[in-house]
């Protein structure tokens, strides 16, 4: 692996580069907040660094992504549903990485929409701004996918490479064995 | 005190003039000194510090008792006297020579600016205003100007001064402005225009110019939205005049106007029943869709959206995430992100 193997600690809002100052830090985090309030199983982490060098970050974005163990996030909320704006503010670039959860509703084209509309906000190194865009701009697109989802989830699941997750199988076979256990004593009481 | 600094220019001179060698360490600077008979002399006033520097004639004149006999050259005295300004410079009194121009005769024009207070442009444009007035409506404007802090004469008010020039059977409205200070404008109504316009009416009319001017800082442009202020009511003054012509019980009111108007619409809806229920239909309407849009946005606010629980095989190898979203550079404002739209992701790129 290129950046390592081991599982990376961190929170949902890092800055190891220091460009947002004290009083910015907050309400980065409130909109961090504000977003999962909205989606209650979905995450969004915002990682600013100052990279020496970076070969891609996009190869960094889904390696943080992957490895990373986001301290702040509940466990009902794993990186598959979760969405990464990573900003390096040496190589002036900002990626957008997410879930797998997330396949059916975002895609490259629509993050790179996404982006671009903090693209300004960015140029002006107004990256509180920028967090801010991105965050809005996304949760309307993932409103529009819910909406779709809910209409017809099988199509809307199946274009985006998933299915519907069908019931733990152990826990199925054990709620099957009680079923039938009770019919059994039912028909034991008809008798 | 000449002579005191007379060493110290020599030493410096010789200190120039005597090279290189800085001799001026080497010359005594020595201030002058009284001595104490010149001291005592001083003191009597028979010594005057510096006179010798003063020639013997200068000396004798000024040790004279007598005062120099000043002669003035003959052709100096026979020049005239200055002719006295008999006209006042006082701001608030309008010159004698103007008086007659504003008070004795009915002015050429509707706008009476003898002292030329205005500029050529501005006075033609004005002018110019009150002709084009003058066409569309039976009352004449006549427009008077002073200057800011001028007053009229003692014993001459402004409604005698308009009887006497105008006369009182034409129907005219003559206002007297004073250019800066809108507020003491007068406007004053011919005996004709009052016999149908209420005292309340008329100073409502002037109350609104006066309004309109103090919009503007300017002083020429005060005067324009005065006098296009004041023009327009006289319209519609003149309007609702004829309107009530021919009904001498009539209260005449200009906003009774509008009230009829308003009366009219709805009388007009009760006789029509489409038109009504239209009407109703929109009161209702507008405030629901405003209510409904209201409420719509707060719930989509406070709403949370659920997706439904999915899975599907891995990419890459990777546990959690293979969502491998677009990239922006923020580098250059030179390069947008329209035209890295259809840049190749790095990622499909041999390193």
């Amino acid at each position: 692996m290129l950046f390592g193997s081991e599982e990376v600690a961190l929170k949902k809002f890092t800055d190891t580069a220091g460009v947002l100052r004290m009083r910015e830090r907050e309400p980065a985090r409130e909109v961090l907040e504000g977003f999962e309030e909205r989606f209650p199983h979905l995450f969004f982490a915002v990682y600013i660094g100052a990279f020496k060098e970076l070969p891609s970050i996009r190869q960094f974005g889904f390696w943080l992504l992957n490895r990373g163990a986001f301290s702040d996030v509940d466990l009902e909320r794993p990186n598959e549903n979760g969405i990464l704006l990573l900003i390096d503010v040496n190589a002036k670039q900002a990626g957008l990485t997410y879930g797998y959860a997330l396949l059916p509703y975002l895609s490259e084209k629509s993050t790179f929409e996404v982006l671009s509309a903090a693209h300004p906000y960015l140029l002006e190194g107004d990256y509180l701004k920028a967090i801010k865009v991105v965050a809005k701009r996304l949760e309307k697109d993932l409103k529009r996918g819910w909406r779709k989802v809910r209409r017809n989830p099988d199509l809307i699941l199946k274009e985006g490479g998933q299915r519907p997750k069908k019931p733990d199988q152990l826990l199925q076979k054990i709620r099957e064995g009680n079923q039938t256990e009770d019919e059994e004593v039912d028909k034991v009481e008809v008798q | 005190m000449r002579a005191r600094w007379v060493p110290l220019l020599l030493g410096c001179l010789v200190g120039v003039l005597g090279g290189q060698e800085g001799n001026l360490a080497e010359i005594t600077l020595e201030l002058p000194q009284f001595s104490a008979e010149e001291r005592r002399a001083m003191d009597e006033g028979r010594y005057i510090p510096g006179s010798s520097l003063l020639g013997r004639i200068a000396m004798r004149h000024l040790f004279s008792k007598e005062d120099e006999v000043i002669e003035i050259d003959p052709a100096v005295l026979d020049l005239p006297e200055d002719e006295v300004v008999e006209e006042s410079l006082s701001p608030r009194v309008i010159p004698g020579s103007f008086l007659a121009a504003y008070f004795a005769e009915r002015p050429e024009s509707f706008l009476n600016d003898p002292q030329s207070l205005l500029t050529g442009h501005e006075f033609f444009d004005q002018e110019k205003f009150l002709d084009f007035h003058a066409r569309d409506t039976e009352t004449n404007f006549y427009l008077y100007l002073f200057d800011e802090k001028q007053e009229l004469p003692d014993g001459e008010g402004p409604s005698a001064i308009v009887n006497r020039v105008f006369g009182q059977r034409e129907s005219l409205v003559v206002a007297f402005y004073y250019l800066g200070a809108p507020k003491r404008a007068q406007v004053i109504f011919s005996e004709a225009v009052k016999a149908t316009v209420p005292g309340e009416e008329r100073y409502k009319v002037l109350e609104m110019a006066i309004e309109a001017a103090e919009e503007k800082v300017e002083v020429v442009a005060q005067l324009e939205n005065f006098s296009t202020q004041l023009s327009k009511r006289l319209y519609w003054m003149e309007k609702v005049v004829a309107r009530y012509a021919g009904d001498p019980e009539a209260v005449f009111a200009i906003d009774e106007d509008y009230r009829e108007t308003k009366e009219d619409f709805f009388v007009g809806l009760r006789k029509d029943p489409l038109r009504l229920s239209a009407v109703l239909g929109g009161a209702i309407l507008v405030p629901g869709f405003l209510a409904f849009s209201i409420w719509r946005y707060f719930r989509e606010r406070s709403r949370a959206y659920v997706f439904p629980d999915a899975e599907g095989s891995q990419l890459f190898e990777a546990p959690h995430a293979a969502g491998v979203g677009g990239v922006v550079s923020f580098a250059s404002v030179s390069v947008p992100p329209s035209r890295q739209l259809d840049e190749l992701p790095d990622y499909l790129q041999k390193m």
